[in-house]
């Protein structure tokens, strides 16, 4: 039995019972301890909501989501979140303290919270913009200031909810370099959010791509076990793209047919 | 351009309008040639000093702006936290919302008569009126500040452990905050209006009874001097207000209002 | 209607009951109606009001106040603020001196315009026009911070000149600022009718709330609060209404 699972999760906004278009119908989800499980699919089909169901903002309409034999509860440091586009900074903080908030909201002592904060700072290249407020720095400097805050928290398992979404195609490839010397070996359990399958083959253990909403759940699972770090120019990589890109393509021609018929 | 001849050319910028203005005031008034009912600008400077010398204008500013400083101090405290407990509380804002939104719309002025019953003609009723308006005005900007608080902003600290009044004094206060200070500042400028008002229906001093008693006695002079001290101060209060929240509240840069 | 909006109407709904209801009594019972009438004094004088007309003449003299000052001052503060906008030389001669007048509000110049322009409806319309011109100028002058350069550029490219561009880009993007300007200044005209009314006059809804106090009639002086309320409330939905609609293609926020 998986570490993290999900079965049979229905989602719907509004009460349960409600008549509202179901989001996710039966979905069934497995992660392994320390696994980095990427989900793919098209924009609108449900991603952020299974993170959402998962980190506890929101709960199953029906099924059940468990992690280590224990339903999901409200939202916790044992899962930590790094959210999509820099909305969940506090502008009124600094990077350091950024950083240092969840520290700050788990009682751990000043000198002791500065220290962690630096050394995650200095970990995600920002060790000499630790002062500037965040509207002082650039998209991909924000970024990674939500991963040293979510890696801060020890936390074993991470959600990122398209984390690179957001930045030049330059500065994304070299965060994603970056995540994966981070996560290597620290025994993390990852949930990550994107659209763009080269960075899920960059990143994953096991690809899940889902179905064109409503009513989504995983179309399709790709467990890849090439050796990291992993070369975008490889024939596997081009391997893998193409098998993926033709299920994930057929999901995100629905939608594009769907809206041009709207 | 050295930098010395580019302040002096910002300096002209700014002031040579105002001389403009002066020049123009004086033409008009020349024109008019009616001193009595349209004062030159000489006329009303020496006006002006003679109710310095006097000392009339002093502790009319002062009362004026003692006035407006414990009603605006009172209407800020106020109008945070019945803003804060609308935002954070529906019950709250269904039991408020009804009175604030009506209430939105008759604005001090039309209270004076009945505040001047209900609280005599002392400075409690004048105290009240910028209570009042400046209550008003914060209440719904950190009411709109609180429901318009990001919700991944709440959702990180609720990850990281924050809940109830942690949540509340680490996210939705600092979060509220710059919505709070816009509000403040647009409220010191309605207090200087309501002021005035209220010192020209019933008042012994104050600004507003200068202008109004000025009236009587066909002193348009004194009139100007009273009007020009008041947009002064008010431009004065509106950039000290601006300086000390960038001072204080440097991390809190107000939102565009 | 979900359960969640009919749970919050209901609630709104006690609010308003219990707090018409105590104050019914406390007017009935604790207070003398020179100081507090009750609300059903307030609305038997409203209607005596109605009757004998006297309202009506009230409500129209107001309206057509405010109407009068806030068409003029929304004219002049739109084209005022245009012109500011898209000429850098004369806005920056002339925003200094907006701005200081900006904390000269209309009662203070209650004598000058007692002087100037006698005790017909000129002095009034002249002080409602002073509020809404700078609510709508100050507006319109925000709405040019917005960066158009690209859109500006896209247009020079299709070979519209300066003044076609200014006319088919700059003005479409200020419409909602313009407007939004005009419905701020609508609200502050209600606060200016007071004080325009405090100018010699003899009707108005503001001169009901002024004179009902020399006269100890506490309830008139309610009547006259009530009506600014309902006329400000009336006039701001009616205007949000038309806006929508003249101005569909143009995202007003509301
Ligand atoms: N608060 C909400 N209320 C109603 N529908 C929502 C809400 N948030 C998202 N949705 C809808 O749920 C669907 C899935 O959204 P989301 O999980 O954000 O998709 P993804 O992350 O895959 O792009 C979308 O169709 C979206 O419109
Ligand atoms: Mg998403």
């Amino acid at each position: 039995m998986g570490f993290i699972r999900f079965s049979g999760v229905d989602f719907h906004y509004g009460p349960a019972g409600s008549s509202a278009v179901s989001i996710l119908k039966g979905l069934e989800l497995e992660l392994a301890q320390g696994e980095f499980y990427v989900l793919l699919g098209p924009s609108g089909c449900g991603k952020t909501t299974a993170l959402n169901l998962l980190a506890g903002f929101e709960r199953p309409s029906a099924g059940t989501i468990v992690m280590e034999g224990h339903a999901i509860g409200e939202p916790g440091m044992d899962r930590v979140v790094i959210f999509q586009g820099d909305d969940s900074l506090y502008p009124w903080l600094t990077a350091q303290e950024n950083v240092e908030f969840p520290l700050r909201m788990t009682g751990v002592g000043a000198a002791e919270r500065r220290r962690r904060a630096a050394t995650w700072l200095s970990r995600v290249g920002l060790a000499n913009h630790g002062q500037k407020f965040p509207h002082q720095l650039s998209g991909g400097m924000k970024q990674r200031i939500q991963i040293a805050r979510a890696l801060v928290c020890d936390a074993p398992v991470l959600l990122m909810d398209e984390p690179f979404g957001a930045l030049d195609a330059q500065t994304r490839t070299i965060l994603q370099d970056e995540l994966v010397s981070i996560c290597n070996g620290s025994g993390a359990t990852v949930l990550f959010i994107t659209h763009d399958i080269a960075e899920a083959i960059i990143l994953a253990d096991r690809i899940g791509v889902m179905r064109a909403g409503p009513g989504s759940a995983v179309k399709d699972e790709f467990a890849l076990d090439l050796p990291r770090p992993r070369n975008r120019g490889s024939v596997e990589f081009a391997a893998a793209y193409d098998r993926i890109q033709r299920v994930l393509g057929e999901e995100v021609r629905k939608v594009v047919t769907r809206e041009a018929a709207a | 351009m050295s930098s010395a001849s580019r302040h002096l050319a910002w300096l002209a910028l700014r002031v040579l309008p105002f001389i403009g203005l002066i020049m123009l005031w004086d033409a008009a008034a020349r024109a008019y040639d009616v001193p009595v009912l349209f004062p030159t600008p000489f006329a009303t400077w020496d006006k002006a000093v003679q109710l310095i010398g006097e000392g009339q204008l002093q502790s009319d500013i002062a009362i004026s702006l003692w006035r407006i400083g414990v009603g605006f101090a009172v209407g800020c405290v106020l109008g945070t936290v019945l803003g804060l407990m609308m935002g954070l509380s529906r019950p709250v804002a269904d039991f408020l919302g009804p009175f604030v939104h009506t209430l939105r719309f008759i604005g001090p002025i039309a209270w004076i008569s009945a505040v001047m019953i209900w609280f005599g003609l002392g400075e409690t009723s004048k105290i009240v009126l910028i209570v009042y308006t400046t209550t008003f005005v914060v209440l719904v900007s950190a009411m709109i500040g609180v429901m318009t608080v990001h919700p991944n902003k709440l959702r990180a600290a609720r990850v990281f452990g924050a809940r109830g009044w942690r949540l509340f004094l680490h996210v939705t206060l600092p979060a509220t905050l710059p919505h709070i200070l816009a509000g403040a500042r647009l409220a010191m400028m309605n207090s200087f209006m309501t002021i005035i008002a209220a010192e020209m229906v019933a008042a012994r001093e104050g600004l507003g009874f200068l202008i109004f008693n000025s009236r009587q006695w066909m002193e348009v002079d004194a009139i100007f001097v009273g009007m020009i001290t008041l947009g002064v101060l008010g431009l004065l209060a509106d950039v000290l207000m601006v300086l000390l929240t960038s001072l204080l509240f440097r991390r809190f840069r107000p939102a565009a209002a | 209607m979900t359960t969640a909006s009919r749970q919050s109407l209901l609630r709104s709904a006690f609010a308003v009951i219990a707090l018409l209801t105590a104050w019914e009594i406390a007017g009935r019972t604790i207070f003398i109606p020179a100081v507090l009438p009750a609300p059903s004094v307030i609305l038997g004088e409203t209607w005596t009001r109605t009757l004998s007309g006297l309202l009506v003449l009230d409500v129209a003299m107001s309206a057509s106040r405010i109407l009068v000052g806030f068409l003029a001052g929304s004219l002049l503060g739109a084209v005022l603020g245009l012109l500011f906008g898209a000429l850098e030389p004369v806005r920056r001669a002339f925003e200094p001196i907006v701005q200081f007048f900006r904390f000269i509000p209309p009662i203070a110049w209650l004598t000058p315009v007692l002087i100037w322009f006698g005790i017909g409806e000129m002095g009034k319309w002249v002080l409602i026009t002073y509020t809404t011109t700078f609510m709508v100028l100050l507006n319109t002058l925000a709405g040019f911070a917005e960066p158009l350069r690209d859109r500006m550029r896209a247009a020079r490219v299709f070979g519209a000149g300066p003044w076609r561009a200014f006319w088919h880009v700059r003005l479409p993007a200020t419409v909602p600022w313009i407007v939004g300007g005009m419905r701020i200044g609508m609200g502050n005209s209600f606060q200016t009718l007071i004080v325009a009314e405090m100018l010699a006059s003899n009707e108005g809804l503001g001169h009901l709330i002024l004179n009902s106090r020399i006269q100890l009639s506490t309830e008139g002086m309610f009547v006259g609060i009530l009506g600014i309320a309902v006329l400000g409330i009336a006039a701001d939905f009616g205007f949000r209404a038309l806006t929508r609609r003249v101005f569909s293609r143009h995202r007003l926020g509301w």
